[in-house]
């Protein structure tokens, strides 16, 4: 299983990537007109938000990769690999919800993303299925209908 | 100081029957949302915004108000009755309630709370009416650099108080402020990180940024434990209000619990959860027998349960006052104000005292009426806790996407909600507290922008960008807050000393 | 009023889905999309003409800030949408005129919109609050000589900054811009002391009479509100001859091109009504307004503000080419 250790030792390596990514993109910060006299340039606060972050995450990588006081020694991300399992389906089928919404439209993905994230909770039991649907036309007729929402 | 035109058509326009359905029908909701496990204020005003577009200004905030009250509230019977947190406010409540509810003394623990909750509400919205239009006075001379000070009060104390680890904290911290540098640079027009799509000119919307953070980070936590059966008995639901005696007997407790609850809500960013927390471990602090707490005692309920609710008052004061958001649910509140014409500011005090009063009035009738619906509703909590979390998950999964898309009319608007889901949950996952990466995303503009116009006044001068007499109090005040700990031990040891100096 | 309000929303969303396949227009609400924060003139401008034409037409009118990103989402938002009438664009100096002239922007003003009505106007002046040592114009070009004053401006690129930019040319200044956000709470924060002067518009003064007072009126163009609301006070060109000073602030309304006529039309009827004096009473004090309807007079309206701005913004080098 994965290990609190290693997953926040990739995570810490990944932010401090972004951040040296970030602040070699707002070095290309243009002002659009000199309407006004600005006392720091664009790039001055973005920059300085991510060196003060990359330096947190340093901080995170080192007290992790030295096997200092982190606080959670021993512990998995995920409790069990069934919980990772549902979590990270989930997360697929809430993706997946979203470009069906984007190419397919609103009641296609209201109609397929409760089936799809029961799916990825591995629900057996046919009732849930017919309650999530009854409530999405529920969600449905409340905004269509008391708010004028186009969906 | 008070308009007493104003207060009359406050009441006139808070006993509309209209926005007296509201009200109630707002607690209601509030209440649902909040025992729904990790559906706090910010997503239930969130999910409410939609349905204020065609209201006036009165029953609208009313109808947020009384959810965000309400909410807060629930979220502690879900922790005292399953000891799963229904909201972030309600985690310090879980240890005490669901030990007390363990012990078959469920009913005491829910009335506990219940007393607790509507007393700190009261307490701050008295709070709120008097300090409010002193504070809108000031409010007036506060400029970039005054603007500047309180923002950075704010998140200092949020990274203090944000979890066990100060760096993480810090890290998500950062990252919050960094991502309100997305979109055009309004001093000078500069494209930033915009990636060539004009939806960024504006940045990352906050309300959509803000519901992913919490919403939809959850659900996904959610999905992970859906199968697991919650096991309760319902037989200790019914509700004993403590007595005289009982809350005599707590005085101390609900007083000073109340006036942290509020101040914590005052400063910008900190909200309920935060407030919960600080009261919790203040009460411990100060007791005799502080081994007691978490295992079932009055205190450890009415402490957190009393300064939640009375962050809402307090959390208030600056966004009435400065526009500046008291908490992540009234950074949300603040959108519905926007939405309805009204920019909250010092000025809004002397063009539209009448909404202000109906405001007030309208807080403290919410806390009465909260009192009796709150009893009633307990019975009915039993079946909201029973829901499966499998149907929670996708219904609050479409609910956020359908609510982020009424109120903006864009989908880019949705996949920020998306995305800010997955990050929540991410840094979840590894042991992150999202509380400083939502409030550093709260105040990051204003930081930003008070930073560099205070520069721009200063011109090069420091005496000058220090030339702020509120400001420097402000400094003063979060030098003490950061000092006050080690030197009130400080002093306690030599204290006890002097005692067992022969 | 809240219910009747209330009612007649849920009327218009029901009537949708009782079929009827091609009703009359308008038979759902319509979107009013203001690309200024809640609570400034624009804004409240807006608010005041949906609420009169919503009357007319007889459907809600929902205004929908969407402030900032230099007005492009909000001016963008309303390209999203159907060319169905059901979504207004409250046009503005910045979104049909500062902003496209000063930088790259993926639509174009006149090409991508029907503008069929304008409304608030307004000239812009220079304040000072009311016990400011600084009591005539001359007095004020002294000290912005002698040290940097602060000038308090609503947004970036929005025509009181303009009108500040061309301030400092004409007479060689140079000032601390701050920006406030709203012309009203450009006036809180002189009040309040956070900048030395500020530019807000002719009728600003109406709001704050006791607290600020006028130094000069940064438009040699007189229109008859100047004297209604400034007497006495001078333009640039009176007191400095010679000396050039030019705004152009129009605020109206436009739906996407492509909109039906019939629709457009429909619109036109429906702005009638805000000619009339018992809409004028309505109005707030603090804005003022020339009324401009129909699709060519407007499309004149907005040429004009082009032939001013173009040369001023071209002479500071700001002109997108």
């Amino acid at each position: 299983m994965l290990t609190q250790r290693l997953a926040n030792i990739v995570f810490a390596i990944l932010v401090i990537v972004a951040c040296a990514y970030f602040a070699v993109v707002a070095q290309g910060f243009e002002a659009a007109g000199l309407l006004a006299s600005s006392g720091l340039p664009s790039r001055f606060f973005p920059q300085l938000l991510l060196g003060f972050t990359a330096l947190c995450a340093a901080v995170v990588l080192y007290v992790y990769a030295s096997r200092g006081e982190a606080g959670d020694e021993g512990q998995t991300v995920f409790a069990s690999s069934a919980e990772a399992r549902r979590g990270l389906l989930a997360l697929a089928a809430a993706v997946v919800g979203y470009v069906v919404w984007l190419n397919f439209g609103y009641v296609v993905m209201a109609l397929i993303s409760g089936p799809l994230l029961c799916l990825a909770m591995g629900v057996r039991n046919p009732v849930i299925y017919g309650v999530v649907l009854v409530l999405a036309v529920g969600v449905y007729l409340v905004f269509t209908q008391l708010l004028g929402t186009q969906l | 100081m008070f308009d007493v035109a104003a207060v009359g058509v406050a009441f006139a326009n808070l006993f509309d029957p209209f926005t007296m359905i509201l009200l109630v029908v707002g607690i209601l909701l509030g209440l649902v949302i909040g025992i729904l496990p990790g559906l706090g204020p910010p997503i239930a005003i969130a999910l409410a915004l939609p349905f204020t577009f065609y209201m006036e200004a009165v029953p609208s905030l009313i109808l947020l108000l009384a959810i965000y009250n309400a909410a807060i509230y629930g979220g502690s019977i879900s922790a005292i009755a399953v000891g799963i947190p229904g909201t972030g406010a309600a985690i310090a409540t879980v240890m005490d309630g669901h030990a007390m509810y363990k012990q078959g003394r469920g009913g005491e623990a829910l009335g506990l709370s219940l007393a607790g909750s509507i007393i700190g509400g009261l307490v701050s919205v008295v709070c709120l009416t008097f300090i409010a239009p002193v504070l809108a006075q000031v409010a007036i001379k506060f400029g970039p650099r005054e603007f500047l000070a309180i923002s950075v009060f704010g998140l200092v104390v949020v990274v203090r108080v944000a979890g066990a680890n100060l760096f993480k904290g810090l890290l998500v911290g950062g990252l919050g402020i960094f991502l309100t540098t997305w979109g055009l640079d309004e001093l000078n027009g500069a494209e930033r990180y915009t990636f060539g799509t004009y939806h960024l000119y504006e940045g990352i919307p906050l309300v959509p940024f803000l519901v992913g953070i919490f919403a939809v980070s959850e659900v996904l936590i959610g999905a992970e434990k859906a199968l697991k059966r919650i096991e309760f008995d319902k037989t200790s639901l019914t509700v004993k209000i403590p007595g005289m005696k009982t809350l005599s007997k707590l005085k101390g407790n609900l007083a000073r619990s109340s006036l942290l609850g509020t101040i914590i809500g005052i400063i910008p960013g900190e909200g309920a959860a935060v407030g919960a927390f600080f009261a919790y471990s203040e009460e411990k602090r100060r007791s005799k027998e502080p081994e007691k707490f978490g295992t079932g005692i009055p205190e450890g309920i009415v402490a957190p349960e009393t300064a939640n609710n009375a962050t809402v008052g307090g959390a208030l004061v600056p966004t009435l006052t400065l526009g500046v958001p008291g908490s992540p649910a009234a950074a949300v509140l603040l959108g519905a104000f926007l939405i309805q014409g009204l920019a909250p500011g010092p000025t809004l005090f002397d063009e539209r005292p009448d909404i202000m009063y109906s405001l007030f009035l309208g807080l403290f009738l919410i806390n009465i009426l909260l009192l009796f619906i709150g009893l009633f509703a307990i019975r009915f909590a039993a079946m909201l806790i029973k829901v499966p979390m499998t149907v929670i998950v996708p219904t609050v999964l479409l609910l956020s996407f359908t609510g982020i898309y009424a109120v903006s009319n864009s989908l880019f608007n949705v996949g920020v909600l998306l995305a800010a889901g997955v990050l929540g949950y991410v840094v979840r996952k590894l042991g992150y507290s999202i509380a400083p990466l939502s409030i550093g995303f709260v105040l990051g503009p204003i930081l930003e922008n008070s930073l560099r116009q205070s520069i721009t006044i200063a011109d090069g001068s420091t005496a000058e960008f220090f030339n702020t007499p509120i400001g420097l109090g402000i400094y003063a005040a979060l030098a003490l807050t950061i000092l006050w700990g080690p030197i009130s031990t400080w002093v306690r040891s030599r204290m006890a000393g002097k005692v067992e100096d022969p | 009023m809240n219910l009747i309000k209330m009612a007649a929303a849920a009327a218009v969303a029901l009537g949708l889905s009782t079929g009827v396949a091609l009703a009359e227009y308008p038979e759902k609400p319509i979107t009013l999309v203001v690309s200024f924060a809640a609570g400034g003139n624009a804004d409240i401008g807006a608010r005041v003409t949906a609420e009169a034409v919503s009357a007319e037409l007889g459907v809600p009118i929902n205004v929908v800030n969407k402030p900032g990103g230099a007005h492009i989402p909000a001016t963008m938002s309303v390209l999203e949408e159907d060319a169905d009438g059901y979504t207004i664009f409250q046009w503005s100096p910045p979104s049909f005129m500062v902003v496209p002239l000063t930088r790259e922007v993926p639509y174009s003003p006149m090409e991508d919109f029907i503008a069929f009505y304008a409304g608030q106007a307004a000239s812009n002046a220079l304040y000072v609050r009311a016990d400011s040592p600084l009591q005539t114009f001359e007095d004020f070009l002294e000290a912005a000589r002698s040290e940097k004053l602060s000038i308090g401006v609503n947004n970036l690129g929005a025509p009181p900054n303009l009108s500040a930019v061309q301030l400092a040319s004409e007479f060689g200044l140079e000032f601390k811009t701050i920006a406030l956000k709203t012309v009203p709470a450009t006036m809180t924060g002189l009040i309040g002391g956070q900048v030395d002067v500020g530019v807000g518009q002719i009728a600003t003064i109406n709001a704050f009479k006791n607290e600020i007072r006028p130094l000069i009126i940064l438009d040699n163009n007189r229109q008859p509100y100047f004297e209604q609301h400034l007497p006495g006070v001078r333009t640039i060109g009176e007191a400095s001859p010679g000396k050039e000073a030019g705004v152009w602030v129009h605020g109206g309304w436009a739906v996407k091109a492509g909109t039906p006529q019939e629709i457009v039309d429909k619109l036109i009827a429906a702005t009638a009504v805000l000619g009339t004096d018992e809409f004028i009473s309505k109005l707030p004090p603090g804005i003022d307004w020339q009324f401009v309807h129909g699709t060519e007079d407007v499309g004149m309206l907005l040429q004009s503000g082009i032939d001013l701005y173009s040369p001023i913004l071209d002479g500071l080098g700001l002109l997108h080419k």
